[in-house]
């Protein structure tokens, strides 16, 4: 194996996703499908374990793996760990027919393959290549029902644009390869700071960057949000808003040397975001798009503190210790858990045909367990005390003032501000309205409702001990 | 008119980019759109591969001396696989749109609403 040990991980998660895929076909049964799930399960948490048995004690930042094609920085490993434990929750809290089991869990592993290359890229290739596994295996988990006429047009829809903006990435990685000769990112942070940089070079850095921003949902390349998050099975709009936009994060990482020279385009990334995301929830009653709206603000907020970058300034005057990448680490753990468990609670709430706001009267009577935890995730989300979002906008924008900004942070605080009032909407019907004749539908089963509460707990307990997820990340 | 050189691959990767971005933004047909994302896959593969071929930078020049100017094409090589695996999966969704809807116009408001 030598140098190709770090890649233990990512073939054993593509393996055993291969056979579960395999597996599949068998019988359609209860058992085979508890069977898949368990053996899922397992697959993940050893690609888990492998994962932090292969990078440990690797300390040097960037060392470059299996002919530079991998990183085992912590910080990325960390991230990867992270993404792995989304998909281990979305395979305990989704509801899929006995049928397509095989084919469901072997897409949700074939997802967290796609992340974990992402998030450890250090290769422009391996950066496309981790992003179209990602996709892919997105594309058929949003049209898995396929029966259903709007989950195709969300997957066709999410298929086109992503492959658009897939286009535009790679334009952007073949300019800048023809300037810098290599696709090491390592190698062309060296150069790029080294040498002023030609026209070629922006241009295609431009192009990379517009491609991210379509994959990140940021304004003014939103458009496709709504659709297709109000189309997809509930717990995969979770992994959408979360993990799959975190990969993309994390790969990003390595790139942050462009602040210096493109910073302009991400602070307008940001700004546009948190305003245009805040102000689009406002009149919306379909709850899935609200919530998707909401995404697209929490994008904003993370790229204030992405703006940050990854040193510490000397005149620091809030919570010095913690850098923006760090913030946006803790961001992305915290957002994962709440917007998880939101979209997950909402796919077990049926509506007559989208979800709206009127549906969800009653749910507090009808099932108390399930109306609490999503209390507490869109809690989390609107970044009120003592959940977990709290924390992680305090973190982001106090990581963004110690880097000299003042308007975006401000920005980002009337936008939350805004963002209040739709949250608590949801939060209104769900408890205080009178419920209309017919009873809402609820589908959970107990397993589905312990890993709700369980996570419900998790962001709580995360919100009253944020420095667990800084322990955690050292701990790398 | 010179020996074809590195800025002819260019003008043709441009060319064919640019042709791929109009093609998605007039188009509607989905199987029109998918043919403009392959293209402006293909205009970034072409510049690639010309790229690998005129840098003269090695990459693994002490490891790998006969790996040296290759890392443009296998990316190339990578990316017509992904291309191909989107593709089967597109045209996988579009069919099952074409047996639902009768039509494969993506932003038919009317027939596609649910």
């Amino acid at each position: 194996m030598g140098h190709y040990q770090p890649l233990l991980p990512d073939l054993i998660l593509a393996m055993g996703a291969t056979f579960i895929l395999l597996l599949g076909p068998l019988r359609d049964s209860q058992n085979l499908r508890d069977f898949l799930r368990w053996i899922s399960l397992g697959l993940v948490a050893a690609t888990a374990a492998t994962l932090v048995w292969v990078n440990h004690g690797m300390a040097t930042p960037y060392p470059l793996v299996g002919e530079g094609w991998l990183t085992t920085a912590p910080l990325h490993t960390a991230f990867a760990v992270v993404f792995l434990a989304t998909i281990a929750w979305t395979i305990l809290a989704s509801t899929v027919p006995d049928e397509d089991a095989g084919e469901w869990y072997s897409m949700l592993l074939f997802l967290g393959t796609g992340m974990i290359i992402l998030a450890r890229a250090a290769n422009l290739a391996a950066v496309f290549l981790g992003l179209e596994v990602l996709s892919i295996s997105l594309y058929i988990l949003i049209a898995f029902r396929y029966s259903k006429r709007s989950s195709l047009r969300g997957g066709i829809m999410y298929l086109l644009l992503a492959g658009f903006a897939s286009g535009f990435l790679l334009f952007g990685m073949a300019l800048i390869y023809a300037v810098f000769g290599t696709l090491q990112i390592a190698e062309i942070r060296t150069l790029a700071l080294a040498t002023d940089m030609g026209p070629m070079a922006k241009v295609g850095f431009g192009l990379l960057l517009v491609g991210v921003g379509f994959k990140l949902a940021a304004v003014p390349f939103h458009m496709w949000t709504p659709e297709v998050y109000e189309s997809s099975p509930g717990t995969v709009t979770g992994l959408i808003a979360s993990s799959s936009k975190g990969a993309m994060l994390a790969a990003f990482i390595p790139f942050l040397f462009l602040l210096e020279t493109h910073w302009s385009i991400i602070w307008l990334f940001a700004a546009l975001s948190m305003v245009g995301g805040n102000l689009l929830g406002l009149r919306e009653i379909r709850v899935k798009r609200i919530l998707a709206y909401s995404s697209i603000a929490h994008i904003g907020y993370v790229l204030t503190g992405y703006l940050a970058g990854d040193t510490l300034s000397a005149n620091a005057a809030f919570l010095p210790s913690i850098t923006g990448v760090n913030a946006v680490f803790f961001y992305v753990v915290a957002y994962a858990a709440s917007i998880l468990g939101a979209f997950a609670a909402l796919g077990y709430i049926q509506g007559e045909r989208d979800l709206t706001l009127r549906d969800l009267r009653g749910v507090g009577r009808r099932n108390p367990v399930l109306a609490f935890c999503l209390l507490i995730f869109v809690w989390s989300l609107a970044g009120l005390p003592p959940a977990v979002g709290f924390f992680g906008k305090i973190y982001l924008f106090s990581a963004a003032i110690n880097a000299g900004y003042f308007w975006l942070p401000l920005i980002g605080l009337l936008g939350s501000a805004i963002g209040i009032y739709y949250y608590l909407r949801i939060i209104v019907h769900l408890f205080m309205m009178p419920a209309d004749a017919s009873d809402p539908k609820v589908h959970a089963s107990t397993l589905q409702e312990w890993v709700m509460l369980g996570s419900a707990v998790a962001v709580i307990a995360l919100g009253l001990f944020p420095e667990t997820i800084f322990s955690f990340l050292r701990a790398f | 008119m010179g020996p074809i050189g590195l800025q002819h691959y260019l003008v043709l990767g441009a060319i064919l980019f640019v042709l791929g971005v109009i093609g998605i933004v007039s188009r509607k047909n989905a199987v029109g759109i998918l043919i403009s994302i392959e293209l402006m896959l293909n205009a970034a593969n072409i510049n690639l591969i010309a790229f690998s071929r005129y840098s003269n930078k090695p990459i693994f020049p002490t490891t790998m001396p006969e790996a040296a100017y290759m890392d443009g094409q296998v990316f190339a090589i990578f990316v017509i696989i992904l291309a191909a695996c989107e593709a089967a999966v597109a045209l996988a969704i579009i069919l099952n749109l074409f047996n639902m809807f009768g039509t494969i116009e993506v932003d038919d408001a009317d027939t596609m609403r649910g």
